[in-house]
């Protein structure tokens, strides 16, 4: 048997509190779920993301500052034409702030939920087995909720593992890219005119990460083995989308069974991007032609106006959000 | 002595299906064994003090407390389950380093803590770098004894914690057991190895059929049964005369001569054993050997439960 035996002592140090012990499942399991190379270099797309963000931004900020070395290297090597575009640029944002900058930032994040989304998908089901799966697989779900811990806070304790994963692709590059783009505007009234998209962009990065996060929960809990978790992941999704499919020729609120659809909804009706291209068509005229050869329409008034609301993706999300949670918290239990 | 555990009236049903039913008891600091066939509801008990089930009626106490989301009474718990409940990817120092943690342990001490651990549910240093995946049952048994008992907990929990071990290691485990008592903790261990519980546990608490039959010390119990008498087998020169002989002296409530042996059934073991010389030296009965058949819990347990 064992050579070194030292004496039993019994633990008599000073114990952490509650909410440690609460964190301590996050960081464990975190540890866990990041443990992969694979799903690190995709983690890395999602940060790739932000910086990318930041990148565009910041030159954005430096086009419109007159006296900027990236203007000035315009200036050098475009010639005339490039310094009467810049010109008009600045102008236009000088006098059109609000449509200029904000929408800027506006159509990029509205743009981020397609990569956003594709990410989001992939990175859970590279992890999606080593959450609630895993400790069922193993069974040492009956130590863990024998811990000095409730089920609730087992619950919490997995639910932060997903959101932190989760927010890295669609908050983290929001907030890092605004913070960036605006530290190194030319003008502090860019954080001002940016501020309403922002706050755009973090309520759906907000509500995405928290309905994927409980759907990860669920699909992770249904199964017993730790391989068919990734294939309920990945199956659900597919049959999630047949079905919202199903809405054109069907129940309309087939539709909102897709939770991405729902969150596609949300999105167009936080960003109304169809009345930004309106404002910015009886502001900058020649916004109407450029659009309307991007889209092979005559006029802008032909372009349908977003039929996004946010009543019925919000309802379908959170109750799609408290029945995953419900499940989780079926299945956690003993019986 | 104050009970450590208490139920008054303590039903728990899945469903339509029983797992206990209006069972009162009390158990007291010590070593207990939980004895019972399978079904018989000691798992639902167990789940019930480890606060994993709730009552469907009747209260349920540990220290006092209802176990139920009770964070700081569970903190007072160890629990070592039945089945292999490890996480077969993970070396055991990270896993109990997790658990640890989960029991408010800094995680800077988590591993002397858990090493301690280990250490002392006698898991050889050698195979720490293993995954538990690749261990045998005996050696998980004691990775779980381990997260058990490495938090310090005042009460330990351990449903059927000898399987899977072999006799030298049921022995080591029994020593850990008693230490730990030793050192002021209760334990309460379920098993189906009885003779094992009888060396190890002072008090008993027998289930069957989801109800409570009987608690407390062996001598305790076997005075609630009545009729109780415990098997003899004499080897001898003449059986049925020594049976007559005994029978006169109402000593027995019944014999059987099979093969030139006499088996019998003493009305009051401890009166018997404490003078049979006397009793069986008018017989002109030659002795050759003396058996008793049944030990004494297995006995009690079949006593009880059939």
């Amino acid at each position: 048997m064992s050579e070194s035996k030292p004496q039993y002592r019994r633990w008599k140090g000073k114990s952490v509190g509650l909410w440690k012990r609460r964190f301590a499942i996050s960081r464990y399991g975190l540890r866990l779920c990041l443990s992969g190379k694979i799903i690190k270099a995709f983690l890395f797309i999602g940060i790739g993301q932000a910086l990318f963000l930041s990148l565009i931004y910041v030159v954005f900020g430096q086009l419109l500052t007159p006296e900027s070395s990236l203007v000035n290297w315009i200036e050098k090597t475009g010639g005339e034409r490039a310094v009467t575009i810049i010109n008009g640029v600045t102008s236009w944002a000088l006098l059109y702030p609000e449509i200029c900058v904000d929408g800027f930032y506006r159509v990029s994040y509205f743009l981020m939920r397609f990569p956003a989304s594709l990410l989001s998908i992939v990175i859970v089901a590279l992890f999606i087995h080593k959450l609630i799966a895993h400790d069922l697989a193993s069974q040492a779900i009956v130590i863990y909720n024998s811990k000095a811990l409730t089920r609730w806070d087992y619950l919490a304790g997995k639910f932060t593992i997903v959101a932190t994963i989760l927010s890295l692709v669609w908050i983290f590059p929001i907030l890092s890219s605004w913070l960036i783009g605006n530290l190194l505007a030319p003008d502090w009234a860019f954080f001002a005119h940016t501020f309403p998209s922002l706050i755009r962009g973090l309520v759906v990065g907000i509500v995405a990460t928290l309905s994927l996060s409980s759907i990860a929960l669920a699909v992770s809990s249904l199964a017993k083995k730790t391989g068919t978790a990734i294939a309920f992941w990945i199956l659900g999704w597919i049959s999630l989308n047949l079905i919202s499919d199903l809405s054109r020729i069907s129940y309309s609120w087939f539709e909102y069974v897709n939770p991405l659809k729902s969150i596609n909804e949300l999105s167009e009706g936080v960003f109304k991007m169809d009345s930004l291209i309106t404002e910015a068509q009886n502001s900058l005229p020649f916004i109407d032609r450029v659009v309307a050869k991007a889209t092979s329409l005559q006029s802008l008034d032909q372009i349908p106006a977003s039929d996004g609301t946010l009543l019925a993706p919000l309802i379908a999300l959170t109750a799609m959000s408290a029945l995953s949670l419900f499940i989780v918290h079926r299945r956690i239990a003993v019986s | 002595m104050s009970a450590i555990i208490g139920a008054k009236e303590l039903s728990c049903f899945y469903g339509i299906v029983l797992g206990l039913y209006n069972v009162t008891f009390e158990i007291e600091p010590g070593i207990t064994g939980l004895v019972g066939p399978n079904g018989a509801g000691k798992s639902t008990l167990i789940k019930l003090i480890t606060g994993q089930l709730s009552p469907s009626s009747g209260a349920l106490t540990v220290f006092g407390q209802s176990p139920l989301n009770n964070p700081d009474l569970l903190a007072r718990i160890g629990y070592c389950p039945e089945r292999e409940q490890v996480s077969k990817e993970l070396k055991p120092l990270d896993w109990l380093r997790g658990l640890a943690s989960l029991s408010g342990i800094p995680w800077r001490n988590t591993k002397s803590v858990a090493q301690r651990a280990l250490s002392r549910a006698q898991l050889d240093p050698k195979h720490w770098e293993k995954r538990l995946g690749t261990y045998s049952k005996g050696m998980k048994q004691r990775v779980k004894l381990a997260q058990a008992i490495m938090h310090d907990p005042d009460l330990i929990v351990l449903d059927e914690p000898m399987n899977g071990l072999d006799p030298n290691g049921r022995s080591e485990f029994c020593d850990i057991l008693k230490e730990l008592h030793n050192q002021g903790k209760s334990i309460l261990v379920s098993s189906h190895i009885l003779h094992e519980l009888e060396f190890l546990c002072s008090r008993f608490l027998i289930l069957n059929w989801g109800r409570a039959l009987a608690s407390g010390s062996q001598s305790e119990i076997r005075n609630t049964v009545t009729e109780w008498s415990d098997e003899l087998t004499i080897r001898c020169s003449d059986p049925k005369n020594l049976a007559d002989h005994l029978e006169g002296q109402g000593l027995i409530r019944g014999y059987l001569v099979e093969n030139g042996t006499l088996k019998l059934w003493v009305l009051n073991p401890e009166t018997f054993f404490d003078n049979w010389p006397s009793f069986v030296s008018g017989s002109n009965v030659e002795i050759f050997e003396i058996k008793n058949s049944n030990q004494a819990l297995t006995s009690l347990f079949d006593k009880m439960t059939k």
